[in-house]
């Protein structure tokens, strides 16, 4: 891990090489603050525009004043501008509605009760996921969460794809086995 | 709804992990690849380099303004800016993926117009003093600046809009190497040239990349305590490389052993697995990361293992199984169940996955065979135990089957 020292040294020599460091020791924090706030919505690109626009105005504020923690700096700038970015997205998609999805049918919403038992239900799921412990955890969060192909996962985790899909499906399958016995699901 | 199906809905309700967990996922794992960062960067120096060129702008109307106060003249001032997107992926791809060493390598990139730009001066000054029409490219438009001529009275827009035909424009990308990549090699080149034994992923899974050589004409095993079975083994390397390369002469046909692909000049990759005795060495086309073909051995025999049906203790019901099984799992993994396994369809076999010609061009690979179809019953079945842990395969066989070189 390069130090935040190092990194502002870097900017002295070039900004190229001082953004390359910054990327370097926090790219995969901000890519993770990022995914959490706009998952589903926001493609690869748009995550990729708004990580540099982080990095961007990450190094004005520290130009501007003194920094005592970089990553206190990256982290708040990083979770305003995915809000915003989030907002941004969402409210493209607010109006946007298909034929098809309009029907006779009377709407099946969920009731509170519904709604709360299946929230219980996936919190259950994502502890029992935690418990596996690595890599199958990290594994199914990388898959699931980030949206991860196995070659990916394979290349974060230093694993063959082979291992990984075999390791997600075991991993499942104890899953399905531990949420039964429990009568989860 | 089957159970497998929920658990898949469930995990995929991204809404519910805590962003404790994201975060740290974040922290520990590098999720972004080498790749994007360049791409990130690239875009940071496109932005930041925006921002200083309004900010010369700006410099520039402050300018014009007072000369318009102190002349009295009449200023038109235009600003035009086309924003046009430019289609096209940036292809980041490098050509060799063991040169991806450096931090430190650049990405140009360059935009490749379909028309040259056309100059045109609309000043009365003289053609010598035409300004060059300037594209500056972002991520997601042209920003065009023909119309900054020094030398006349006013500010003129002469934008030759059938110039901006970005459509057809490419951008062309060149990654510049820090370093120039080195390449190191086991073949009887030069001992300087010897490659490191790596291990990779060496916590949960053997994968061994001590023979990758871009010198040698071949790869060669080189980790083997008994050299007889060695050269057994370099000279079925041999034999399968000769075949596979035979194909590359020729790029009209086909290979026989994966009709669909063909090798083209750069070559294949090799790569060893080893686990509970067995080994088996993957060849992939480098290009596109296709299996070619594959190799395995009984390491504890020192033997070849040619047929399938050699990995299973009882044969009786082999097929049978493979094919209920195969049947039942039809669609739930990267596999549809295409066409009945048989001891004559079948081209290729490993640990994880089974080839089989159904007679269409593209044969069909099972994932995952052994897995899906002996879980659980490996010990009175299947002469490889799926079930163990890979990490113990390390100390337990990897590092004593390895000799020369092994540390």
């Amino acid at each position: 891990m390069i130090s935040d020292d190092e990194i502002m040294q870097a900017f002295s020599i070039s900004d190229s090489e001082g953004y390359w460091k910054l990327l370097d020791s926090y790219c995969s924090y901000v890519y993770a603050i990022v995914s959490s706030h706009v998952r589903g919505l926001a493609s690869e690109q748009d995550k990729e525009e708004c990580i540099a626009d982080i990095f961007i105005e990450t190094v004005n504020a520290c130009r501007k004043q003194n920094i005592d923690s970089l990553k206190a700096v990256v982290s708040s700038i990083a979770k305003r501008k995915s809000i915003d970015l989030f907002r941004k997205l969402s409210g493209k998609n607010r109006y946007s509605s298909y034929m098809e999805e309009i029907t006779d049918e009377p709407a099946d919403y969920d009731t509170p009760e519904t709604f709360s038992a299946g929230r219980t239900e996936k919190e259950n799921l994502w502890n029992e996921v935690k418990k596996l412990g690595e890599p199958d955890s990290d594994i199914l969060i990388l898959q699931f969460f980030y949206d991860k192909t196995a070659k990916e996962i394979g290349n974060i985790l230093k694993m063959t794809a082979e291992a990984v899909t075999k390791r997600s499906q075991r991993a499942r399958q104890k899953l399905r086995k531990i949420l039964t016995e429990s009568e989860v699901i | 709804m089957k159970e497998s199906d929920k658990i898949d809905e469930m995990l995929s309700d991204k809404n519910i992990l805590d962003s404790e967990t994201i975060e740290k996922t974040g922290e520990i794992h590098d999720l972004v690849s080498d790749e994007q960062k360049k791409r990130i960067l690239s875009i940071i120096e496109q932005r930041t380099d925006s921002v200083q060129g309004n900010n010369n702008t700006k410099e520039e109307t402050v300018q014009v303004i007072s000369y318009r106060r102190k002349n009295n003249m009449k200023l038109i001032a235009a600003v035009a800016a086309c924003l046009c997107v430019i289609t096209g992926t940036l292809f980041l791809k490098p050509q060799d993926k063991d040169n991806i060493n450096t931090g430190n390598d650049k990405v140009e990139i360059t935009t490749v117009y379909e028309t040259e730009p056309v100059y045109e001066s609309t000043s009365e000054t003289s053609a010598e003093e035409k300004n060059s029409v300037t594209f500056t490219d972002t991520k997601h438009g042209v920003l065009h600046n023909s119309f900054t001529e020094d030398t006349s009275e006013c500010y003129t827009v002469n934008i030759n809009t059938e110039n901006i035909n970005t459509e057809n424009d490419k951008a062309e990308t060149t990654t510049v190497y820090e370093t120039e990549p080195v390449y190191e090699s086991t073949a009887e080149t030069s001992a300087e040239q010897k490659i490191p034994i790596t291990f990779i992923g060496t916590k949960y899974n053997v994968w061994y990349n001590g023979f990758i050589e871009d010198n040698g004409e071949y790869y060669t095993v080189n980790f083997l305590k008994n050299e007889e079975f060695q050269n057994r083994i370099n000279a079925d390397i041999r034999e399968v490389s000769d075949e596979l390369y035979k194909y590359d002469d020729t790029p009209e046909t086909k290979s026989p052993i994966m009709p669909q692909y063909r090798k083209n000049s750069k070559g294949l990759d090799l790569y060893p697995y080893i686990c509970n005795g067995y080994m088996y060495l993957k060849f992939f086309y480098n290009h596109e990361y296709n299996h070619a073909a594959t190799l395995v051995y009984d390491i504890i025999e020192e033997k070849r293992i040619e047929k399938i049906e050699e990995l299973f203790t009882d044969t009786s019901t082999l097929y049978e199984d493979l094919n209920r099984v195969m049947r039942e799992k039809s669609g739930t993994h990267d596999y549809t169940y295409t066409a009945e396994i048989t001891p004559e369809n079948i081209t290729g076999f490993d640990f994880y996955d089974l080839f089989i010609n159904d007679g269409s061009e593209k044969p069909v690979v099972y994932p995952w065979f052994i897995a899906n179809c002996f879980e659980g019953r490996t010990s009175e079945y299947c002469k490889m135990d799926t079930e163990r842990d890979m990490r113990n395969c390390i100390k337990d066989e990897f590092i004593p089957a390895c000799e020369a070189g092994g540390d």
